[in-house]
């Protein structure tokens, strides 16, 4: 167990070096950000003196050198476009980001594991069929396009909830539920594909040839051995949280970091982007670290091995 | 008409308005936010509604006065005691947001760190206004002189420009540049209780404001980016006030208890047309895509008819005696637009136009519309959507030209003069006016005491600009503000567009 933490906790230092260098290098010769900063035009000489304050006049090893330097001493930098510390930008909108997230995500486990269940374990039944066909709609159409429509419809026609923001727990339901949607969908299709696969192994026939009871059979047989792949996308959903925050927020206009981050890409803020690009890339290697875990758990043949 | 002229709000209610200091809140949704609340470091459209409200200038222009008339602001008196130099006797007691004080010394630390320092950040204010201010200096704790390089006519328009707001010293040396910026401290009637920036500003009444208490004990400007979040939140009660509504949204907001406001600003949505790089170094090709352009068909296709067909690059704002009455410079002849290129040997060559991506209102729309209109001439226009223009191969770029004070040089020195970033950018900049008489007429437009010289001398920019043919003005764009039935507000004219005016006596908002 020790020696699998460590070669896993070495794995993810080096992930996280690698992300750091491409995204540096990368964010650099993307071009500058003084277009967006001023979008009615600069000059080249106000340009220049913005470049040597903020050090990008330097080559881009210095740059990366200082960057580095910064970090490990805890200081990611101010953003270029507001001048605001970036992990004061970060740990003010993390909150949001989180809650509906998490919200979104409580509410596709709480509705998308049912419906696959269902939808395979009544694989005939015109209902389930619906649902699953709604299931493909909700992962098909995009978060905006859902966001949108939702407001116009509960906000601007039925006048029942608010549409932007985060004062009172109303102000939730609508980012909730599209952020959500398309994950009930895609957890809806995975234990239903999963539920499939384990009706059909050889020991399932086995048990019901036992005569065991249906319910019997789906709570110790299929539900058990359908927790391995479900478990795999709910750790990919939590990519998707952070993905689709990014259009929820905008549409919603909720004070998130997915939000921060499109601004960002889109400003070429250099040290908020960055920031974003490891934090993501440290979410992503932490969960996938958990979902390891959690094989053993769910399935004690796995053994924890580099 | 320009509508800005009517200044129709359709809302005004006889009984139960709130006109003096009572507990109102404003919840205002606006379509960008701005990154920080520095007077002289945000320049653009975004701030102009907030920042006129939190901070005050030595010299205030009466707001909705044509023509332009000055009044006391943080200056009681004022007077012009060499022909290059102003006295300013500062008004007393004057409390800041930071509870300090105002004195000589504020009003040098904000205006030298941009005139005398030159701090990158301020350079825009620099450039655009502040180019002829050399430095201020303090005579004693409630006077200031403030010394230019030659005579200016527009000193007292510079000087009540909002990016002449005057903050406080000890806060900035205390805070450092940016902190101090992101929590803001001026003297104005508001003053900033929560500042998340691009995202929301708070501004509460300020009790110790020196002037009239303002109106509304609140006032919320919150980011809400998308049209439809805009309109949903004024219809079901989220907002009071939404802003940038694009006209084709208007009737949306048509409903029991909501009123809205069309607006033309005094600003042109221009293209620069490449005086550089071929083929449109070629004034010719450059006079004949202006021929080739129906502005009228653009204003009713894009903008229901509400947007406004320039006649040449002047604003009514100005007033008399500087507004050149019948001047009509802009023509649609596509036959001697196409007689003109033919003059010009064009044969078809690539005309390349780039654009700073979705920053103008329908600009990718109006983009696509004078590609078919220029087609029609036998023009080639391609059209490209970049997050940086190559100025070495542009021929064409989306801009905006606002007036930003009423006066000839506030949308002509601001964006065209020989320090602009489109008369330096690229090996061949974009702008750079060959005619001999150009730069002795617009220094005189610029720098002449007479009006009536700078008056005739504009007249005959304006025609010397048409053989220049570096821009092609397509219109005064119209936005709609929705709002709640009862608010009755009213543009400035005499205030850069986008100025939402909270002060004493320019809103009324109706008891609920």
């Amino acid at each position: 167990m020790l020696r699998f933490m460590t070669l896993r906790l070495l794995r993810a230092i080096a992930t996280m070096a690698v992300v750091l260098v491409i995204a540096f290098v990368t964010l650099r010769y993307s071009g500058t950000p003084f277009e967006r900063m001023y979008p009615e035009g600069l000059t080249p000489e106000h340009q220049a003196a913005l470049e040597a304050k903020l050090g990008l006049d330097q080559p881009i090893w210095v740059q990366f050198q200082v960057y580095v330097t910064n970090m490990l001493q805890g200081d990611f930098g101010r953003s270029l476009f507001t001048g605001e510390r970036v992990w004061v930008i970060y740990a003010e909108r993390i909150g949001a980001t989180v809650t509906i997230g998490g919200l979104a995500l409580l509410l596709a486990i709480a509705l998308g594991v049912p419906l696959g269940a269902a939808a395979a374990l009544y694989r005939h039944n015109p209902l389930t069929q619906a649902g699953m066909g709604l299931a493909f709609l909700g992962y098909a159409v995009p978060h905006f396009v859902i966001g949108i429509a939702l407001i116009l419809f509960f906000g601007y026609y039925l006048r029942v909830l608010p549409s932007t923001g985060l004062l009172t727990p109303e102000h939730y339901i609508l980012p909730v539920i599209t952020l959500a949607i398309p994950m009930i969908a895609t957890i809806a299709r995975f234990m239903r594909a999963a539920m499939l696969d384990a009706i059909t192994a050889p020991h399932v026939m086995t048990a019901a040839g036992k005569g065991l009871g249906d319910g019997a059979i789906a709570r110790a047989h299929i539900l058990r051995n359908a927790m391995i792949p479900l478990i795999t996308v709910l750790g990919l959903e939590i990519a998707a949280v952070l993905n689709g925050s990014i259009f929820v927020e905008a549409v919603f206009s909720l004070p998130g970091v997915g939000r921060v981050l499109v601004g960002a890409v889109a400003d070429r803020d250099f040290p908020v982007l960055q920031f974003g690009v490891l934090a993501y890339a440290a979410i992503v290697v932490a969960v996938s670290l958990i979902i390891d875990l959690l094989y053993v758990a769910a399935d004690p043949r796995v053994r924890l091995e580099g | 008409m320009n509508t800005l002229k009517t200044l129709l709000v359709s809302t005004a209610l006889a009984a139960g308005l709130v006109t003096g200091a009572a507990a109102q809140e404003l919840r205002i949704a606006v379509s960008t936010h701005i990154p920080n609340m520095d007077p002289q470091d945000q320049t653009g459209n975004n701030g102009a509604p907030m920042l006129y409200n939190v901070y005050d200038t030595l010299v205030e222009r009466n707001s909705f006065a044509t023509p332009l008339t000055f009044k006391p602001g943080l200056a009681t008196e004022w007077s012009q005691i060499e022909p290059t130099v102003w006295e300013f006797k500062l008004r007393e007691n004057v409390t800041m947001h930071d509870g300090t004080t105002m004195d000589a010394d504020d009003v040098a630390f904000t205006l030298n760190r941009m005139i005398v320092d030159k701090d990158p950040e301020l350079a825009p204010s620099y450039g655009r206004w502040f180019y002829n201010f050399e430095r201020v200096e303090v005579i004693d704790p409630s006077t200031v002189r403030i010394h230019t390089f030659r005579e200016d006519p527009l000193f007292l328009t510079m000087i009540s420009a909002r990016s002449a707001g005057i903050t406080s010293k000890e806060h900035y040396e205390a805070l450092g540049f940016e902190e101090a910026a992101l929590n803001p401290v001026g003297t104005g009637p508001y003053r900033v209780a929560d500042f998340v920036s691009r995202e929301r500003a708070v501004l509460e009444r300020f009790e110790d404001f020196w002037g009239e208490p303002a109106p509304l004990e609140r006032v919320t400007f919150e980011h809400v980016q998308e049209v439809a979040s805009r309109v949903t939140g004024l219809v079901n009660g989220e907002f009071d006030i939404v802003t940038n509504i694009p006209p084709d949204q208007e009737d949306a907001m048509q409903g029991d208890g909501l009123a809205t406001m069309g607006v033309t600003w005094p600003m042109f949505h221009v293209w620069i047309i490449s005086q550089g790089n071929e083929p449109t170094n070629d004034a010719r090709v450059r006079k004949a895509l202006r021929l080739c352009t129906d502005r009228q068909a653009m204003v009713d296709g894009l903008w229901g008819g509400k947007a406004h067909v320039p006649t040449a690059h002047q604003f009514e704002e100005y007033g008399a005696p500087l507004f050149i009455e019948g001047l009509d410079l802009i023509t649609f002849d596509p036959e001697e637009g196409k007689r003109l290129l033919e003059d010009a040997g064009y044969n078809g060559e690539e005309i390349k136009a780039q654009f700073p991506r979705s920053y103008y209102l329908y600009g990718d729309l109006a983009a696509q519309v004078i590609q078919q209109q220029w087609a029609d001439c036998g023009v080639n226009l391609t059209l490209e959507e970049v997050d940086e223009i190559n100025y070495d191969e542009v021929n064409v770029r989306a801009w905006s030209n606002p007036m930003y004070y009423p006066d000839p040089m506030g949308a002509m020195d601001t964006h065209w003069s020989s320090r602009s970033w489109v008369a330096q950018r690229g090996e061949r900049p974009m702008w750079q006016p060959s005619h001999p008489e150009w730069a002795s007429t617009y220094e005189t437009v610029r720098f002449a005491t007479d009006p009536a010289e700078r008056k005739a001398a504009y007249e005959k920019l304006l025609a010397l600009g048409e053989e220049e043919s570096g821009w092609l003005l397509m219109y005064e764009p119209h936005e709609i503000y929705g709002m709640k039935e009862g608010i009755e507000i009213q543009i400035p004219v005499a205030q850069r567009p986008y100025v939402l005016p909270l002060r004493a006596g320019e809103i009324t908002v109706a008891a609920d």
